[in-house]
């Protein structure tokens, strides 16, 4: 007989064991109990939910996004913030940022880690979604979105579109066919960073962001 | 440093509990914490018809799980590995840790940072790394304290509560180069930040754990506040996660309703701050994450549980937490007493799995049955039920015991059993039962002043003076 693997001799008293199937638990039908509520209510309820999580949260339109961006941008006086391609696309958006900071373009691979980490005051990023429910900006990281700038940086300015506002991560899920394949990295982000490991102090800003800056688009 | 935890003397588990018991500022600063973590997790379910349908799916996804399991981790590694993602199968601790070291050196790794694993605690990872000379750092805050105080976590969700603010404040500066005393938790934490963003990016290896892994998908979720874990997945080129085999579910479907259970059950909160889905390495187009990444997945004692259809529920556990911020006993004797990776009716129920009963049954007794636990667990499981199982295993007599948990009978005595048994047969027999209070009435002055276990905390119990039968026949 050929050497059994540790793979085989788990997954073989795990087969031993002869459990009897069950039937598929149903969480669809759990969701489709659940409030389901129209476009501007769930985007109310997004930003409620982001601000008593302690995100400062921005409402604006897509006509008037970059100037709100420069507001916000000289408001905390964040000198260098960094960007990705995504960003870097929307050349009319940056020309207006680079007004009152300089734009850290992240276009190579790992090269801008070091001055990630040590220069730069703020990442700028889109967002692919975000969810009513719980008040989350969901990042989807591929290449055109590194994965460091919404973490590394002390501010995190993030983008949403609000006609893409979902009721629970679940319908989210479900209305895109995210069973289908997922990018490298998808994050869900709720709030600054934080922590209560010491007496149950809350403390922001333990590893990520102090702050997260939500900036929401609508077009009524 | 680090004391290992395969072996835990029965014996030192009532020491243990003992000096908990008799210090008053552990006793407040547990009860404290409880408070807290009890109240926070009340306020997210203010409905309890949408809790209880929510805890129905949450018990049936883990149900369906785990009837699936060995198919479900077979698709899983068959679609990480499509991913890119390598997987390692390890029996025992010492396994894993072989398999780890082996990815290590095989990159010339010399420091390691690590998000929160409990897993890894399981395996002692850190010990052993530092017996081939790698440094393992601990980024979670409360982690990195109880690392930075040679100690252990004493919760699972919150490894550094039996500290207070004070204590933190003395042991950041005694031990961190250049840090002067400040008792701000705002400060502290910058402390921290500062340290071990340093280690970051100089790390080789990132080690995480995992809190769901989806089949279907070939996904690894991992949820957080802090931003560590997404640190240590991120910025080193190896990311190796650690997890048991139980952690898989079949669907992306399965995650929105188990996630919500775990946050809200755990910390209280709606949502975590973060939660981490990883599907792949760096592609090449791709600007930054790891180029490398490692599941490994560990048994240790795991499908012992599994074969048994009651016990098998044990892995069911999502790991919230909140069955210990509801034990009345772990909120008394916190979580070090236990001298298991995890503590609490969690850790009550696991740890016979882990290490043997014959280390562990006093945890299962160490126990009123009040059944909060039970109250609490998102998912179900009816811990009072295994708790009377495991005493049953440990109890039993080894010639007769079932093979079901490694150490059944260990508790065993002879002597003991053949007085249950005589004391089971008088209670049969009104005869034999008279006759044995009639004599025990009479002979009272012959109870023994030293009576076992009762007599540690208690006064010896006497026979009345008089049966209680015949003090009734004198009123009537
Ligand atoms: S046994 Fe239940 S309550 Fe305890 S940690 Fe596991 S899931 Fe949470």
């Amino acid at each position: 007989m050929s050497q059994m693997t540790a793979r085989d001799k788990i997954l073989g008293r795990l087969r031993a064991a002869d459990c009897k199937p069950l039937p598929m638990p149903d969480a669809a039908a759990f969701y489709a109990q659940r409030l389901h509520e129209d476009l501007p209510t769930r985007v109310e309820r997004l930003a409620l939910n982001l601000s008593n999580a302690m995100a400062e949260v921005h409402r604006t339109t897509t006509a008037e996004l970059p100037a709100a961006l420069a507001r916000v941008i000289r408001d905390k006086s964040l000198p260098t913030v960094a960007v990705g391609p995504e960003v870097l696309a929307r050349q009319s958006l940056c020309d207006q940022l680079q007004n009152v900071c300089a734009l850290l373009p992240v276009t190579t691979a790992h090269t801008e880690t070091p001055a990630l980490f040590n220069q730069v005051d703020a990442g700028l990023t889109l967002s692919h979604a975000a969810i009513a429910e719980t008040g989350t900006v969901v990042l989807w990281c591929d290449a055109q979105s590194p994965r460091l700038l919404s973490l590394v940086p002390p501010v995190h300015i993030v983008v949403v579109d609000t006609r893409r506002t979902f009721d629970t991560l679940f319908a989210l899920m479900h209305q895109e066919d995210w069973c289908n394949g997922l990018p490298t990295n998808v994050v869900l982000v709720s709030s600054p960073s934080k922590t209560a490991d010491i007496q149950q102090t809350l403390a922001y800003g333990a590893h990520g962001p102090k702050q997260l800056i939500v900036m929401l688009v609508e077009d009524r | 440093m680090s004391q290992p935890l395969n072996f835990v003397p029965v014996a030192e588990f009532r020491e243990r509990a003992r000096a908990v018991v008799s210090n008053p500022d552990l006793q407040k600063s547990l009860r404290g914490a409880m408070d807290f973590l009890q109240a926070k997790r009340t306020v997210q379910f203010p409905d309890d018809a949408e809790l209880q349908r929510l805890r129905d799916l949450g018990e049936a996804i883990r149900q369906y799980s785990l009837a699936h399991l060995p198919e479900l981790l077979v698709t899983l590694e068959a679609k990480l590995s499509a991913n890119g993602i390598h997987v390692h199968w390890a029996e025992t601790p010492e396994e894993a840790n072989a398999i780890f070291i082996d990815i290590a050196q095989r990159h010339q790794a010399r420091t390691v940072i690590k998000g929160k694993s409990m897993v890894s605690e399981e395996m002692e990872l850190n010990h052993a790394l530092q017996e081939v000379s790698i440094d393992a750092l601990e980024s979670d805050m409360g982690e990195y304290i109880v690392q930075l105080a040679d100690e252990k976590p004493s919760h699972i969700i919150m490894p550094a509560i039996h500290k207070t603010k004070a204590q933190i404040a003395e042991l950041f500066a005694e031990r961190i180069p250049g840090v002067h005393y400040t008792d701000s938790v705002d400060e502290l934490i910058q402390i921290g930040r500062k340290v071990l963003r340093e280690k970051f990016a100089a790390a080789d290896i990132g080690v995480s754990g995992v809190n769901f892994m989806v089949a279907e998908t070939g996904t690894l979720c991992l949820v957080e506040n802090e931003g560590n874990g997404r640190m240590s997945t991120t910025v080193p080129r190896i990311h190796i996660a650690i997890t048991g085999i139980e952690k898989v579910v079949e669907k992306l479907a399965h995650v929105p309703p188990l996630l919500s259970l775990l946050t809200r059950s755990a910390t209280g909160q709606a949502v975590t701050t973060y939660v981490n889905m990883i599907s792949s390495p760096r592609k090449p187009d791709e600007l930054d994450g790891p180029e490398e990444v490692h599941l490994i997945l560990l048994d240790n004692g795991r499908t012992q549980a599994y074969a048994d259809e009651q016990l098998r529920s044990t892995l069911q556990c999502i790991r919230c937490g909140a069955c210990m911020n509801h034990c009345p006993v772990y909120t008394r004797i916190g979580g070090h007493a236990y001298g298991t990776t995890y503590p609490g009716p969690i850790g009550k129920i696991i740890s016979p799995h882990l290490l043997g009963l014959a280390s562990t049954y006093e945890l299962a007794t160490a126990s009123t049955l009040c059944g909060a636990c039970a109250e609490v667990c998102p998912v179900r499981i009816p811990i009072p039920d295994l708790l009377i199982r495991l005493r049953t295993e440990a109890y039993t007599n080894p010639a007769t015991a079932s093979q079901a948990v490694r150490g059944a009978g260990s508790a065993y005595s002879s002597v003991a059993m053949a007085l249950w048994h005589a004391w089971a047969a008088t209670y049969r027999h009104p005869v034999l039962y008279r006759a044995f209070t009639w004599c025990a009435s009479r002979f009272r002055f012959l109870t023994p002043g030293k009576q076992g276990g009762w007599t540690v905390n208690h006064r010896a119990m006497q026979p009345a003076r008089r049966r209680f039968r015949d003090q009734l026949k004198d009123r009537a």
